[in-house]
C-alpha cells in the first residue's frame, strides 16, 4: 500500500454536522471523516481542471483508499446560537429560523493519511490535495501545509473501523465513508442517477487522557 | 498586460474598542455577547475568548459592495438586500430558468453581489459557492468585555409624568444591559477572483467577458478597504466600534495555486507565511502595518487582472 500524508491547518474554526444529525441542531465532527478528504478531492481535481472526466478519474483512484487521521493533543468545541435562513415547509422561498452549530478549534495541525492499493496513482493527486481550500462548513477555511509520499504505513494514526472492533473507553464518533460499489453518478450532485447508497457509515474513536471538561457552550478534549 | 491574481488572502490582527459586533442574543433584558473557547496556540493553553462568526464578517462585506455598486448591476432581491439572492428572482417569476446551468448563468449575468457572494436555488436545486469566504475572527487573548447597564424612558412620558402617581413612572423605565468588547481579533479571508463569473454548473466555462469580471473584483476588494475603516455589524447605531488599528499580510497568487493562510493567533503567523510564499513560485505577500497602509496596499491590487483559467473544454 502507498501512502499519502497531508498536513492540514485550520486558521479558525472548523465545522462539520456529524451524519443523520439535524441541521437545526448541528453537532460538529471534531475530525475528518473519509468521505470528505475523498469527496474534497474529487472536487478540487474537477474545480482545477475544469473537466468532470477529470474528477471521475480521480474518484476512480480514491473512492476505497483507506483513511487514517492524527489529531492535535487538545480540541475544543463550541455550541453556538445562530440566526439562518431556512426552506419553507410545503412553499416556495426561505424563512428566518434559529440553530445550534458546533465549531471546533484544534491546537495545532491535523494529518490525514489516504492508504492507495491501486497501481499508477496519478501525479496530479498531490496538486490537488494541495489545493483543497475547504473541509466541512464554507467558513471551515483551510490551508494543507503539504501533501506528500511517504514510505511506511502511519501506525499512530487512528482509523475508522466497525463497531465490535473500537477499544474501550474511548469517545466514537459516526463518520462516513464510500460504500464497496460506490459509482460516480451517485456522488456527482448534478447526475440525474444518484439512486442506491453511496456511503456507509464507520466509527472513529478519540482516545482521551482524562475526563472531558465542559463549559455552558463547549467542551475540551485531552487526547492520550 | 498587468498580473493575474488567482487567489488574495487577507491575515491579520485588527483592534477594535467599544464595540459590540456579534451577540449570542437576548436572554431577558440582556444581551449576551458572543464567547467562545480557543487554545491559544502560543501557550498551548484553552481560553475563553470573544469571536464574530463569519457569517456576521461575510454579511459587512456584502453590505459595502452594494454601497458601493451602481445598482444597475444587481439583480432584484440585491438591489434591496434581500437575503435569498437570486432566488428570489426566480420565485416571482421574473426569471424562468429551466436547467441548473442556465439558472446560474442567468444569476452571474444579472448580478455583482450573488457572483461575489455565492447563492442558492431552490428550482432548479443549485447553489454557488462563495468567491469570498471569512473565519471566525477570534479575539486574542485577552479581551476586555463589559457589560453596561441602562435605562430607557417610554415616549411621551414626560406628559405623561404630570398625572401619573410615582410608581407608575418607575414602571415605564426599562432597564436593559448591553455588552462592549475591546481588543484584538485574529482575521482570516480568502478571495477567489478566478472564480468569478465562473458557471460551476458547467465547470469550463465563464458567464461573460473580461471587463465585467474586473469590475467585480474591484468592487469585492474596495468593499475590503471599507470594511476594515469602518466596520459596520450589530448595534452599529450606538457601538460603532473605535477602529484603532490593522496590521497583517496582504497573500496572493499569481498562478493557480491556494495562497497560504495560517491563523494570526499565532504570534509568528507572518513569518511563517513568508516563508512559505518562498518557497512557492507564484505567491506574493504584502506586508501591512495600520488601516491607512491596509487600504493603499489592496489599492495597489486594483489595477490587476483576475485570473481566468483556460480550460479548455471536455475532450
Ligand atoms: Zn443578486
Amino acid at each position: 500500500m502507498k501512502w499519502m500524508r497531508l498536513r492540514i491547518h485550520f486558521p479558525s474554526f472548523y465545522s462539520y454536522r456529524i451524519p443523520e444529525y439535524s441541521s437545526q441542531y448541528a453537532l460538529a465532527l471534531p475530525l475528518i471523516a473519509p468521505s470528505t478528504i475523498k469527496l474534497a478531492l474529487v472536487a478540487t481535481a474537477i474545480r482545477m481542471s475544469g473537466k468532470v472526466s477529470e474528477g471521475k478519474r480521480i474518484f476512480e483512484y480514491v473512492k476505497d483508499a483507506k483513511v487514517g487521521i492524527k489529531l492535535p493533543k487538545i480540541i475544543v468545541v463550541n455550541s453556538v446560537f445562530i440566526k439562518r435562513l431556512k426552506k419553507k415547509k410545503d412553499q416556495p422561498g426561505f424563512q428566518p429560523s434559529f440553530g445550534v452549530r458546533e465549531y471546533v478549534h484544534f491546537s495545532g495541525d491535523l494529518e490525514v493519511y489516504l492508504g492507495f492499493s491501486k497501481i499508477g496513482i496519478p501525479k496530479e493527486l498531490i496538486t490537488y490535495a494541495q489545493s483543497i481550500r475547504y473541509l466541512g462548513t464554507s467558513d471551515s477555511i483551510v490551508y494543507v501545509k503539504s501533501a506528500e509520499w511517504i514510505d511506511k504505513e502511519p501506525a499512530d494514526a487512528v482509523f475508522p473501523s466497525e463497531l465490535s472492533k473500537l477499544p474501550e473507553g474511548a469517545i466514537i464518533y459516526p463518520v462516513k465513508d464510500f460504500a464497496k460499489k460506490v459509482t460516480f453518478e451517485q456522488i456527482n450532485p448534478y447526475s440525474s442517477k444518484k439512486a442506491g447508497k453511496p456511503y456507509e457509515t464507520k466509527y472513529c474513536p478519540i482516545l482521551l487522557s482524562k475526563r472531558p471538561k465542559e463549559g455552558k457552550n463547549w467542551k475540551l478534549f485531552v487526547l492520550s | 498586460m498587468s498580473e493575474k491574481v488567482f487567489e488574495i488572502a487577507i491575515l491579520g490582527r485588527a483592534l477594535w474598542e467599544l464595540h459590540s459586533l456579534n451577540n449570542e442574543g437576548n436572554v431577558g433584558n440582556v444581551v449576551e455577547p458572543r464567547s467562545v473557547k480557543i487554545i491559544d496556540p502560543n501557550t498551548g493553553e484553552a481560553v475563553t475568548t470573544d469571536g464574530i462568526s463569519g457569517e456576521m464578517l461575510k454579511h459587512i462585506h456584502s453590505e459595502f459592495m452594494w454601497l458601493l455598486d451602481g445598482k444597475e448591476n444587481l439583480c432584484d432581491a440585491c438591489k434591496v438586500l434581500q437575503p435569498e439572492r437570486f432566488n428570489y428572482v426566480i420565485k416571482i417569476g421574473k426569471e424562468k430558468p429551466s436547467t441548473v446551468e442556465e439558472a446560474v448563468k442567468k444569476a452571474l449575468e444579472s448580478c455583482d453581489i450573488c457572483d461575489v457572494h455565492g447563492f442558492m436555488i431552490e428550482k432548479p436545486t443549485v447553489a454557488r459557492k462563495s468567491t469570498i469566504e471569512f473565519g471566525w475572527a477570534l479575539g486574542i487573548p485577552e479581551v476586555y468585555r463589559d457589560i453596561h447597564l441602562h435605562a430607557r424612558h417610554a415616549l411621551g412620558e414626560k406628559e405623561k409624568k404630570k398625572n401619573d402617581e410615582e410608581s407608575e413612572e418607575i414602571r415605564s423605565q426599562m432597564i436593559y444591559h448591553r455588552p462592549t468588547r475591546t481588543g484584538k481579533y485574529a482575521i482570516v479571508t480568502v478571495f477567489q477572483p478566478w472564480r468569478i463569473g465562473l458557471n460551476e454548473a458547467r465547470q469550463d466555462v465563464y458567464s461573460y467577458d473580461g471587463e465585467r469580471r474586473k469590475e467585480r473584483y474591484q468592487l469585492a476588494l474596495k468593499a475590503y478597504q471599507l470594511m476594515f475603516t469602518r466596520p459596520e455589524g450589530a448595534m452599529t447605531t450606538t457601538r460603532l466600534p473605535h477602529v484603532v488599528d490593522f496590521e497583517g499580510v496582504i497573500v496572493y497568487s499569481t498562478k493557480p495555486v491556494p495562497v497560504p493562510v495560517i491563523s494570526p493567533l499565532k504570534e509568528d503567523y507572518k513569518a511563517e507565511i513568508k516563508k512559505i510564499a518562498e518557497t512557492i513560485e507564484g505567491i506574493e505577500v504584502l506586508e501591512f502595518k495600520g488601516v491607512a497602509d491596509f487600504v493603499e496596499k489592496i489599492g495597489t491590487l486594483l489595477s490587476k487582472e483576475p485570473y481566468e483559467m483556460n480550460f479548455g473544454g471536455e475532450k
